[in-house]
């Protein structure tokens, strides 16, 4: 069957080689896909999507299709996912080397053909646009649309939110990549130019000099609907997108290290025993080797500031009533975790295992430990800062004993839903159902709660206090249902 | 059939369970109507074969004959869709139970990227709860001459480097049953030599050996017995006497005759 598809596509025989090139990745992203997920959950992934963004129109009306805070949220949300999808590029390397394990991707072509890594980078971006915009933004799109309509916003309303929303996702998907390409190049120099970004932006619109919506370019021009915005918006995505191609490294390879044998010590510094201490010894020394300690904290840490960067930002330049405080702060933190999470299981595929005796529900333990252990401290000290920033001293505690507890829950969640293959695992339609049915109401109700803090009443606080130890006892019944789950699990393809 | 796999854990079980394995004389690899599809493709359709313990045994056939699907049933990678194969009396869907009690070379040499090649021994042995890691440790990787090469990473290590770290890790606990995929690959003659030396000598210390290989040669040397698997189907199994049907024809004769006349 694929190979009648093969000889469609040569026969053909006008198309170029890079468009050639280009269907061939596509055709294998979608493989890929199916060999993780099945077929099933492959096909009902958009169908998944599309009922999502319709029942978010349907519950969250777009009234006042030009200001309402659920659109700025969509935006959000948005420019969030293209930041994760395109985040993968930041392990350009470790992408062809150790996510797929021995599997050999098309990316891998110019070892051995005569073609450039750049180019094959660039098709590879290209086909990544191409298949998270058909395979998600359509569907997100067309759902907003029929929502719309149900919920009484003329289709042009729905059609310019969508405009917007796929440009929101394409800028955040390119940035994500352009600053990945530059930080291959340079470690140094990327966290510079970001740290200098964030002072160039943050400090005229701290003083009032700058409307920050007006940098969010696809955002002003939903609300302006001035052309020039749209513009902006197109121009700065070819930008990053040809500042990403240009600073991808041309060339994979590493000099040969020598390291000190330093496994046999490592256990004793871990808790619990056998087993479990050795691994967590192997996780350890992976992500230092690796050097994907660094990219797993500051890829948990820079969503959660960029946040409060944008909500921050939200607050002051759209005058929204709502008052975001650090509780609604900390029901967040879990649902970033899901990131982190999943970038620890892609240091290594730990095929290796497959003929030793352990399973891959004690890997996930091992890895969640890691994770709690990275995760708790810096989601802990960010609800403080944003306490004292924002005055909210007592509500510091609850704070973040709700950040704690939804991280906890979620990340237990995500184990037991994805396993070790958690990128791949939530494009199925099956899982991702079942994550958002899990994870959003707590969230949402853990969210609502927080408004009601501003008043002080107690009930708010019990409550909140309730939900949250709730959460903790459905995670720990989620960690204990996890091992049977992945018990036949293989750890290779 | 005994099937024990319901006890409590602990090494006074292991012992326990080799002894009633001795008593009872269970073969130490049961294969018995073994049957796995991937879709419409049927990759194995009804194998049977045991092996007795101390036997090093051989199950040849052409790519895509069922080998690597067979092995990895063995070894609870995959889960059969009927029939029962068991190892050292255990059924191989408790894998973990399999996997402690074998010494198993994967397909595909992979040992972790980020570690040494004597943290991932040392990995292993701390697994596996092997006692005196460092002197077994050091034995192996100087068994096939790596001394040198203890720090450097698996990642920067050549294919044969990896296959050579692979056969040490899944000797190095001296298990009683070692399921070996193309365990040649990629050595040179000498450590083919050495290689298939250790195994003659293990295997007459009671060792039971399943060896998959495209290797005849080597398997003419070394297996007592052999199955010959095409098209997810035994064709042929026995002493390689029996096998050539008492002709004067090599392996690779008879291989080639049977696959082609299948």
């Amino acid at each position: 069957m694929y190979s009648s598809v093969w000889w469609r596509v040569i026969e053909l025989g006008r198309i170029s080689t890079d468009l050639f090139l280009f269907r061939c990745m596509l055709l294998e992203e979608w493989r890929l896909q199916r060999a993780y997920v099945g077929g099933f959950g492959s096909y009902f992934f958009p169908l998944i999507i599309l009922a999502f963004s319709f029942f978010l129109v349907v519950i969250f009306p777009l009234e006042d299709a030009k200001s309402s805070s659920v659109i700025e949220i969509i935006h959000l949300l948005m420019f969030i996912y293209g930041i994760a999808v395109g985040w993968i590029a930041l392990m350009g390397e470790q992408v062809m080397t150790r996510r797929m394990g021995h599997v050999n991707l098309l990316l891998k072509l110019s070892q051995v053909q005569n073609i450039s890594f750049r180019r094959t980078t660039a098709i590879f971006y290209l086909k990544e646009l191409f298949f998270y915009h058909t395979y998600s933004m359509v569907p997100f799109c067309l759902g907003l649309a029929a929502g719309g309509m149900v919920s009484g916003l003329p289709l042009a309303g729905s059609l310019m939110v969508s405009l917007t929303v796929v440009l929101v996702f394409t800028q955040g998907m390119s940035l994500s990549f352009a600053v990945s390409g530059v930080l291959t190049r340079s470690r140094r120099f990327g966290i510079l130019l970001i740290l200098l970004s964030v002072i160039l932006i943050s400090a005229p619109v701290s003083i009032g000099l700058l409307d920050p919506v007006i940098l969010v370019h696809p955002l002003y021009f939903h609300r302006t609907e001035d052309p020039i915005y749209l513009l902006a918006a197109v121009l700065e995505i070819i930008f990053l997108s040809i500042i990403a191609i240009i600073m991808m490294k041309e060339k994979v390879t590493s000099p040969v290290k020598n390291f000190r044998s330093s496994l046999l010590p490592l256990p004793d510094r871990f808790p619990g025993s056998g087993r479990k201490r050795a691994l967590l010894a192997k996780e350890w020394l992976e992500l230092r080797r690796s050097r994907t300690m660094w990219p797993v904290l500051i890829g948990f840490l820079v969503p959660l500031l960029a946040v409060y960067g944008l909500v921050y930002l939200l607050d002051r330049g759209l005058d929204i009533d709502i008052h975001f405080n650090v509780v609604f702060f900390g029901a967040l933190i879990g649902a970033f975790g899901v990131m982190t999470y999943s970038w620890l299981n892609n240091v290594e595929t730990n095929e290796s295992l497959d003929s030793l005796p352990v399973t891959v529900g004690e890997v996930i333990r091992t890895k969640l430990w890691l994770y709690f252990l990275f995760t708790s401290i810096i989601s802990s000290l960010y609800i403080t800062a944003i306490g004292l920033i924002q005055g909210e001293i007592p509500m510091i505690p609850l704070g973040i004993l709700v950040g704690l507890s939804t991280n906890f829950y979620i990340a237990h969640v995500t184990a037991r839903l994805t396993g070790l293959r958690t990128n791949t695992m939530l494009l199925d339609a099956v899982t991702l159902s079942g994550f958002i049915s899990l994870v959003m109401p707590p969230l949402v109700a853990l969210a609502i709660l927080s408004f009601y803090l501003e008043d002080g009443a107690i009930w708010s606080v019990a409550s909140t206090i309730v939900v949250s130890m709730l959460l903790v006892l459905a995670g720990l019944f989620f960690r204990r249902s996890t091992e049977p789950r992945w018990y036949r699990e293989r750890f290779g393809i | 059939m005994i099937i024990l796999t319901d006890i409590s854990k602990g090494d006074a079980e292991d012992v326990f369970l080799y002894l009633l394995f001795i008593l009872f004389c269970v073969s130490a690899i049961e294969v018995k109507d073994v049957c796995k599809s991937f879709g419409e493709f049927k990759a194995l359709d009804g194998v049977s074969f045991r092996i007795e313990k101390g036997e090093l045994f051989g199950l040849l056939g052409p790519n895509g004959a069922g080998k690597t699907t067979l092995l990895r049933i063995l070894t609870g990678q995959l889960e059969q869709d009927g029939g029962e194969a068991t190892v050292l009396g255990i059924r191989s869907t408790d894998h973990v139970k399999v996997k402690e009690n074998c010494g198993i070379v994967p397909e595909s040499e992979s040992p972790p990227s980020f570690l040494t090649a004597l943290e991932f021994l040392q990995l292993v042995c701390m697994l596996r709860k092997t006692k005196d890691i460092e002197r077994k440790t050091r034995r192996w990787l100087s068994f096939f001459r790596m001394d040198g090469q203890g720090d450097i990473l698996c990642r920067d290590m050549s294919k044969g480097q990896r296959q050579k770290l692979m056969l040490a890790s899944a000797f190095i606990h001296e298990p009683r049953v070692l399921l070996l995929d193309e365990p040649f690959i990629n050595l040179d003659p000498i450590y083919q030599r050495k290689v298939r030396d250790h195994l003659e000598s293990i295997r007459k210390e009671g060792i039971t050996i399943l060896m998959c290989t495209h290797i005849l040669d080597l398997a003419e040397k070394l297996c007592g017995r052999v199955a010959i698997i095409n098209n997810g189907r035994v064709i042929a199994t026995g002493t390689l006497e029996q096998i050539r049907k008492g002709g004067g024809e090599g392996l690779e004769d008879v291989f080639i005759r049977l696959v082609e006349g299948d």
